[in-house]
């Protein structure tokens, strides 16, 4: 057998090896104990998939809305009321918690429900989404 | 001989490509595809970046017309004019049309746009090379200036995301460089939105500061780069986006009877917001009897948030291709897979992409995309798919 078919055999090995191994991670997982904190979400989610060069980054602003870092996406997400934040405590606050993920805007345009979905490229998971609810039902403090 | 049909078209296009050069850009980075399958072994021949991407060299524009293209004349401006030895110029310019189906209200959506204008410039003395980028940020979607924001006039959109010193004595052997360009890493497609280049630090201008260095052999190469990120404060013209993180890339390729190759990478990149520690593989096989290239790279990234209580996940992200190549016709077909979170099944995305390239004439390509997404959903009367179609016209000048 000559070192070229030795090479081309070797390779094809190598080759399938990395295939197969690429389709054992396909399933991959189990339930989501990811924290529903701003300081994951922004640099996890929203920042990779968002603040991309043509759309809410520092350079393009698309529609005044900038993605970029976590304290400016806070800013500029409840501050725009895409995002609508409660008080930690009260009443006043509890009454609020309960509505808040339903009139927050984020999540009518990551859902694509009525409006252009968000990302326009590429929807995001939906366990995504819920984790971004779940901080909004929390109150949505810049944690 | 050109005939002066030639002659007037390729002036014309010309002309036309430099008005674009004013319109609209997107990033042009190596074609991995051609390695071994064009008879080249290595990236750095064709290109005069030792890892390849961006400007070809005079070796590259020779393949483009005798071993890529079904003819014509590959030189700068199809050799009418010949830069002196210590310029070298290249444009590149992509309209495209695409459509779109994410689901929702306003899905499917229906585009057509300029998708890259930019000019490369190279001037070099002895072994020193300046190496400049200059382009205009595409947009594919025109802003609705009643929503605010910035404008996307061309000024605002011109950017400079590769310029960079360069020491190179030859064509192989030790370099270094030091400005912004993308640091070897994995497989480096033209396609931003493969997840191996949108999920690994290399999306459209995330080109960082670099000071890097490697030596390029015949059946081997290594690249290593200590990089920082670009901060907002630089103006526009030199702007970037991506994670603000400084650290280190390496990359090493071993090649193997000018018909298959293994690299190994790594990069490390530290924020304050969150760190990346990832790793990976690459791999190509040609198997020259049926056409066929074979890619593949797979990188794992564990990836920390220091502010939300130092949580960390591990993510996964690859791609498997295949592509007949002969000359004048490309087809690939490719599957890809990203996972956010390994430990949560349902951050899953895959990807099967099908990709016909068509080279009629040196310095034209036509391509076509289609890709097909899917992602896991548990919200009623949504979508678990996407689909992308694509039409591109590419000329390089």
């Amino acid at each position: 057998m000559s070192g070229r078919q030795l090479t081309l055999r070797s390779s094809f090995g190598v080759l399938t090896a990395f295939g197969l191994l690429l389709g054992s991670l396909a399933g991959c997982g189990g339930g989501d104990n990811r924290p529903a904190r701003w300081s994951y979400i922004a640099p996890a989610i929203i920042e990779p998939n968002c603040a991309t060069v043509s759309c809410h980054s520092a350079v393009a602003q698309r529609a005044g809305v900038i993605l970029d870092t976590t304290q400016t996406a806070y800013t500029t997400l409840t501050g725009r009321h895409f995002v609508v934040t409660c008080p930690d405590s009260s009443d006043a606050g509890a009454t609020c918690r309960s509505t808040a993920a339903d009139t927050s805007e984020i999540l009518v345009l990551l859902r694509g429900q009525g409006s252009q979905r968000m990302p326009p490229d590429q929807a995001l998971p939906e366990v995504d989404i819920q984790l971004i609810q779940t901080w909004i039902a929390n109150g949505a403090q810049n944690n | 001989m050109i005939s002066p049909f030639l002659r007037r078209a390729s002036i014309l296009v010309a002309l036309v490509s430099g008005g674009l050069l004013l319109a609209s850009a997107r990033e042009a980075r190596a074609y991995p595809q051609f390695q071994f399958s064009s008879g080249t072994t290595r990236c750095g021949q064709c290109h005069y970046s030792p890892s390849g991407g961006t400007l070809i060299s005079s070796w590259g524009r020779d393949e483009a017309g005798d071993t890529i293209s079904l003819g014509g004349d590959g030189s700068f401006l199809h050799g009418l004019w010949s830069p002196p030895s210590w310029l070298a110029l290249g444009v590149d310019v992509r309209l495209a049309a695409l459509r779109n189906d994410v689901g929702g209200a306003d899905s499917p959506e229906v585009a057509f746009f300029p998708m890259q204008a930019d000019l490369y410039t190279r001037l070099a003395y002895d072994a020193f090379s300046l190496n400049v980028t200059v382009g205009a940020r595409g947009v594919v979607r025109p802003p609705d200036p009643s929503l605010g924001g910035r404008t996307s006039d061309i000024g605002s959109r011109m950017m400079s995301r590769e310029h960079y010193l360069m020491w190179r004595p030859s064509a192989t052997g030790p370099y270094v460089r030091i400005g912004r360009f993308q640091a070897p890493y994995g497989l480096r497609f033209v396609e931003h939105i493969f997840f191996v280049r949108a999920n690994t630090g290399y999306n459209l201008y995330e080109e960082t500061y670099n000071a890097s260095g490697g030596y390029v052999d015949e059946d081997w190469e290594v690249h290593a780069t200590a990089f920082t990120h670009i901060p907002n404060s630089l103006p526009d013209f030199l702007g970037a986006s991506g994670a603000a993180e400084n650290g280190g890339v390496a990359y090493g390729e071993k090649r193997f009877a000018k018909m298959a190759a293994i690299g190994l990478q790594t990069r490390i990149g530290i924020g304050k917001e969150e760190s990346r520690y990832q790793g990976g593989a690459v791999g190509k096989l040609w198997i020259e009897k049926a056409r066929l290239l074979f890619l593949g790279e797979a990188d794992f990234i564990r990836q920390q948030f220091p502010q939300a209580g130092n949580f960390a996940q591990n993510q996964f992200v690859s791609y498997t291709g295949v592509t007949y190549f002969i000359r004048g016709y490309m087809l690939g077909l490719a599957y890809e897979r990203f996972q956010e979170d390994l430990a949560v099944s349902a951050t899953g995305r895959n990807a099967g992409d099908l990709e016909v390239s068509i080279f009629p004439w040196a310095h034209f390509e036509l391509n076509l995309l289609g890709r097909y997404e899917t992602r896991a959903t548990a919200a009623p009367n949504d979508t678990t798919r996407g689909s992308l179609v694509m039409l591109q016209l590419h000329y390089y000048l």
